[in-house]
């Protein structure tokens, strides 16, 4: 089986996710979606009800929360919490790995030598 | 059909009330999740608690679970023919291909009469490690998937601009959907390998320059290497250490044709042993130059 280029959807902040494919692929009802929207745990893109589009940056954190919900038994205010902390944790990770690329090489490895 | 002792497999007695069974399940599922535990068995033992856990908490599919009986855990059994009606087997055996945990699935969806609904298929998710050089120019990968169905290869072809941390969805490459369910999806999670010479950030790359105390003060122009092979850099008089030093445009490719820069952290070295002649010479510097890199730090 072959994938192409065009095959490929960037789960970045660019990019744009539609509501209803957005509670598909993160086995959410888009009422549920909604409900998350009022938490402000969510934030569309559109915030027009009917026309509600998001960031495809928050697919991968959904996701995970979404999954969790189903893991432990959770409720959807308490996937609504989980979601801000695994977008908290993302950032850090991302920030942390910023901060090593641009630490000078011999704090990574002292027998890394320099050009 | 094999019958599975759900109640075992909470722990609980057969009469525990829906808080019991929920506390069961959450001390079980913390324990085991595959997120929390390193044990090789932890996803089979979440698993288990968390099929055992979807019919006991849902009355419906409790109630029909306990009309099969207390049996041994894995003894082969048949459920009871009136269930074969509510399915809507006018003949043949309606549990064919079924486990214990699909039957219940769909006696909990309150579904007599009916067959279980479309399903959407199994989503996977992969961690995928490329190198800068793939990643700068694109490349085409080869996936093992091993689904219910088997093993299977995908060729990917994953486009230049890529960067550590990146996830991509391929829509409708993963798990078959069932009886008209949409596909699953493929999620990859992008790691760069560690280069040799260079650090990624975002489409920025970062290399450490060494440089001479005498290149640093006076200045120089130094070969430096790219993804593309060496350059020239020139060095501004009075470079400090820890100075970054832009090399436009020779990081990563990004995904809209533009490319990330290339920076040099300036680190100073000094000779590990000196000759006779070098050490002259830093002396007659040490006596001449009035320079205090510590000022700053000596007047408090």
């Amino acid at each position: 089986m072959i994938t192409q280029a065009s095959d490929v959807s960037w789960l970045v902040s660019g990019e744009v996710i539609a509501l209803t494919e957005l509670a598909g692929i993160c086995a959410l009802s888009p009422s549920e979606l909604d409900e998350l929207v009022e938490y402000g745990a969510l934030v569309p893109l559109e915030p027009a009800p009917q026309a509600r589009v998001f960031s495809a940056g928050c697919v991968v954190p959904l996701r995970t929360a979404c999954k969790l919900r189903v893991d432990f038994d959770l409720d959807l205010f308490t996937v609504a919490i989980l979601l801000g902390y695994l977008q908290r944790i993302d950032a850090l990770e991302q920030q942390l790995l910023s901060v090593a690329a641009k630490a000078p090489g011999y704090a990574h490895d002292s027998s890394r030598p320099g050009v | 059909m094999k019958y599975k002792d759900y109640y075992a497999a909470l722990g609980i007695e057969r009469d525990a009330d829906l808080d019991q069974i929920k506390k069961a399940y959450r001390k079980l599922a913390r324990q085991h999740h595959p997120d929390v535990s390193k044990a090789a068995d932890a996803e089979a033992r979440f698993k288990d608690a968390a099929e055992a856990y979807a019919t006991l908490k849902n009355p419906e599919k409790r109630a029909a679970y306990d009309e099969l009986g207390r049996r041994p855990a894995g003894q082969e059994f048949s459920p009871p023919p009136q269930w074969g009606q509510d399915f809507g087997a006018a003949s043949g055996n309606p549990f064919e291909d079924m486990d214990l945990a699909d039957l219940l699935a769909a006696m909990g969806r309150g579904q007599p009469g009916a067959k279980p609904g479309p399903t959407r298929g199994r989503d996977l998710e992969t961690g995928v490690q490329v190198s800068l050089e793939q990643a700068n120019r694109g490349t085409t990968l080869q996936l093992d998937l091993h689904g219910e169905a088997g093993g299977s290869t995908l060729e990917v072809t994953l486009p230049a601009g890529v960067h550590d941390g990146q996830k991509i969805r391929l829509k409708g490459r993963g798990g078959k959907g069932l009886r008209g369910g949409p596909d699953g999806d493929i999620y990859l999670h992008i790691q760069l390998a560690p280069h040799p010479l260079f650090r990624a950030d975002g489409h920025d790359l970062y290399f450490d320059l060494a440089l001479t105390p005498w290149e640093a003060a006076l200045g120089a122009e130094v070969e430096v290497p790219t993804l593309e092979g060496p350059v020239l850099l020139t060095v501004p008089p009075g470079t400090r250490a820890a100075r970054k030093l832009r090399i436009r445009a020779r990081g990563l490719a990004d995904r809209h044709g533009g490319r990330g820069h290339l920076y040099a952290i300036v680190h100073i070295d000094v000779p590990p042993t000196l000759t006779p002649a070098e050490k002259e010479l830093f002396v007659a510097l040490a006596a001449t130059s009035n320079f205090n890199p510590r000022a700053s730090v000596s007047k408090g």
